[in-house]
């Protein structure tokens, strides 16, 4: 979701709110506790659609299928709007990344491609996970030298976590 | 008789710094390499990775046919190397006819090589500089010594590399030492020079280049002084010598079949900034042509040999960083002439700081120095990045630093006459080249790849049951800096990045770092450019005969998968899996 229709939706919830308060404050003996709900409701409305989870998110399983279906289609282009909306909506979705990555790869943005596995390391997506996606495509797309080099920190960082010898 | 003979040898004092020099350099070995026999968990497996490179090479000049141009494929049997890595051939050589195992020239490499090297420098300190024999042997080790303190990667380069540059250290020593101390009437001189320019230039062209500025340097200034081009012999003589042993060597380099260009393990772009080191080259350069200059007005002192050397190797560092690309060879082993650069630094600063020292412009230098140390001090507590923490690949940036530390210690010791009595104490001295010796060697860092070494058993077994010449894919990028495979057996790799990878990345060789990749992740299928090639014409586009993997290993399922049917287990135990490809 983004930022302008979040403060939309933010605005409707409000004045749905003050309405509400306001057709209670009729009565004098409850204005005070009426006013202290009223800051109160105000706060929760507002974390809860920060948070995202007030109103339904986009459906991410569709945004994964239309994203697929233009990757199959060839168009980076929308693959790459789909893959930003996954992310927005699940920062540590792996097919949004790869799709995400794909899209770098293909339009020969290096640093884009690099940045993007730093993003999903950021965001506490595991390291080994978003490593193999990595290499699988630099593998694909014949960059058979970086592949080499990051599979030298894959086995490493492989080791660190599962070779209790190493 | 004999006896005699040898008690009094035992006297002399170069007897006897020798056999303490010895004594720290058979401690150094067993501290370094006992860490790292403690960190592989075995003394087979302590290499660096430039090492076991060059350590390969003496192997592949053992070979029949010879295969030191590239020892670690198949493909490239019976060929040599452009430039000649002498040192490592001639060892290889002795091991192949004396029937002697090349290991066991691997602990006399390290101790007695740089035992040697101090010696010669030690000797021309003492015999051409006219040092005190106890200075120049102290001197002698502790530069020595003191390349170990040199930040990654400057710090194995010295006194860990097999073979260069440590075989060309005491040459340019003496290359030098004869061209500024040299006794035109004495023959020995004109002998010696001859054969050290021939020698060097065939153990390390980088020191010749750095030797011949140096000595051209000097001749134009001797000539500029007494005029007359054939008056000054030593010089002549080094550069007819250098000038016929060029030639012979660019015969050699040049002519011939099978030779492939010289070999260099693939390496990332050195960080840091020429632009860098090429100021700091000239901050040096003006720094010892003013106090050159300075001492000249106002103090009356000729120029001395130490600031002729001076001059010409901070010239030569300006001329490197002002005309050479930052990746070219020449910018790359500038860190091969530190010791000397340091050495001659250290000599000057005490010469010139003996002689400031009776003058009136000392309390000038000392207010100096001591503000330039809380300076530098203030700097290295506030910021991270300051004086004494640069790092580069391009050792020159290190240069300053040692430059400014011997700078301090020597005012110090000139300043304090307390300190200088306690420095110069033989028991302080000792105490201070075997704490600088402890600490040294103790702090080298160790390599990555020899931690937990798991193919050992694999390599024996190899050993015993594979033909020569068999090819090893080695599914694991553990070792991907560090291939023993060729030294401990005599095999082949499938590929290795010291093979000169970057030759086999190319098309069509590029399908061997192709079918590595895809076999590891799995993709064999989608192999581009070959996806379509049925397994068994994969397997067969290169020699492959066994697959060694290690235990546990990420890649193990995909490796079992792909290759089924193909691979027939040969060799098993805790650490590692060995297949022979059927």
């Amino acid at each position: 979701m983004g930022s302008s229709e979040k403060y939309e939706s933010y605005l409707k919830a409000l004045s749905a709110t003050v309405s509400t308060i306001q057709a209670m404050n009729r009565f004098y003996w409850k204005k005070i506790i009426f006013r202290t709900f009223l800051g109160v409701i105000l706060n929760v409305v507002f974390i809860l659609i920060d948070h995202n989870s007030a109103f339904p998110a986009e459906d991410v399983s569709g945004l994964i299928a239309q994203g697929e279906t233009f990757l199959a289609q060839g168009d980076f282009k929308q693959t790459w709007a789909v893959a930003k909306k996954i992310l927005t909506e699940d920062p540590q979705n792996l097919t949004g990344y790869r799709l995400a990555l794909i899209y770098f790869i293909n339009i020969g943005n290096e640093t884009g491609f690099y940045k993007m596995i730093r993003e999903a390391k950021k965001h506490g997506v595991s390291d080994l996970a978003i490593d193999e996606i990595a290499l699988q495509l630099l593998f694909l797309a014949d960059q058979q030298q970086q592949a080499y080099y990051r599979l030298y920190e894959y086995e490493m960082k492989w080791r660190e976590t599962y070779d209790p010898a190493y | 008789m004999i006896p005699l003979i040898k008690r009094s040898f035992f006297r002399t004092p170069l007897a006897v710094y020798t056999l303490a020099v010895t004594f720290i350099f058979v401690l150094g070995f067993f501290i370094h390499y006992g860490r790292e026999a403690r960190h592989s968990k075995s003394w087979q497996y302590v290499m660096s990775d430039d090492q076991l490179v060059y350590w390969s090479i003496a192997k592949g000049r053992m070979m029949s046919p010879r295969c030191d141009g590239n020892p670690y494929y198949y493909e490239e049997q019976g060929t040599r190397n452009i430039i000649p890595f002498t040192t490592a051939e001639v060892i290889g050589l002795v091991s192949k006819y004396t029937k002697i195992p090349l290991e066991w020239f691997f602990p006399l490499w390290q101790i007695l090589m740089p035992l040697f090297v101090w010696f010669v420098i030690a000797v021309c300190c003492w015999k051409l500089w006219n040092y005190p024999l106890s200075v120049s042997a102290a001197a002698a080790l502790l530069l020595l010594l003191g390349t170990l303190f040199c930040p990654w990667p400057g710090i194995h380069t010295t006194l860990f590399r097999f073979s260069r540059p440590l075989d060309g250290i005491a040459p340019i020593f003496l290359w030098i030492s004869l061209i500024y101390k040299g006794d035109p009437g004495n023959k020995k001189h004109h002998i010696a020079i001859i054969m050290t320019a021939a020698l060097t230039l065939w153990l390390q062209p980088f020191y010749a280049v750095f030797c011949l500025w140096i000595t051209v340097f000097e001749y134009m200034s001797s000539i500029a002084q007494r005029g007359g081009f054939l008056k000054h012999r030593l010089y002549f003589h080094a550069l007819g010598s250098s000038l016929v042993s060029g030639l012979i060597f660019a015969d050699y380099a040049f002519h011939g079949k099978n030779i492939t260009a010289a070999y260099l393990p693939t390496r990332d772009a050195p960080g840091g900034a020429p632009l860098f080191c090429l100021l700091m080259t000239l901050l040096m350069l003006i720094v010892v042509v003013s106090v050159v200059i300075f001492f000249y007005v106002c103090l009356k002192k000729e120029v001395s040999p130490l600031d002729r050397l001076m001059t010409a190797w901070t010239f030569f560092g300006v001329l490197i960083y002002a005309t050479l690309k930052p990746l070219s060879e020449l910018t790359i082993h500038m860190l091969y002439f530190a010791p000397v650069m340091i050495l001659s630094s250290a000599g000057w600063i005490h010469e010139k700081i003996s002689i400031l020292k009776g003058t009136r412009y000392f309390s000038f230098f000392s207010r100096a120095v001591v503000i330039l140390s809380v300076f530098f001090l203030a700097a290295a507590l506030i910021s991270k990045k300051n004086f004494f923490s640069l790092e580069s690949r391009h050792y020159f940036v290190y240069i300053p630093q040692y430059f400014f530390i011997m700078l301090f210690s020597f005012w110090l010791s000139a300043r304090f006459h307390l300190i200088k009595t306690w420095v110069m104490q033989k028991k302080t001295v000792c105490g201070i080249i075997l704490l600088l010796a402890v600490a040294g060697f103790w702090k080298m860092p160790l390599s990555l790849w020899n931690r937990d070494f798991s193919f050992g058993g694999g390599y024996q077994w190899l050993k015993a049951h594979a033909q020569q010449n068999d090819v090893v894919l080695t599914a694991s990028f553990k070792c991907m800096y560090s291939e023993y495979l060729f030294y401990k057996t005599g095999l082949k790799s499938y590929f290795t990045d010291h093979g000169q990878a970057s030759e086999f990345r190319r098309t069509p060789k590029a399908f061997r770092i192709n079918f590595v990749n895809g076999l590891l992740l799995g993709l064999l299928d989608h192999m581009p450019h070959y996806g379509s090639l049925p397994l068994a014409q994969k397997l067969r586009f290169f020699k492959l005969d066994y697959v060694l993997i290690p235990k546990p290993s990420p890649f193990l399922e995909e490796v079992t998968t792909q290759l089924k049917g193909h691979l027939q287990e040969v060799y098993q135990d805790q650490k590692c899996l060995l297949w022979k490809v059927i």
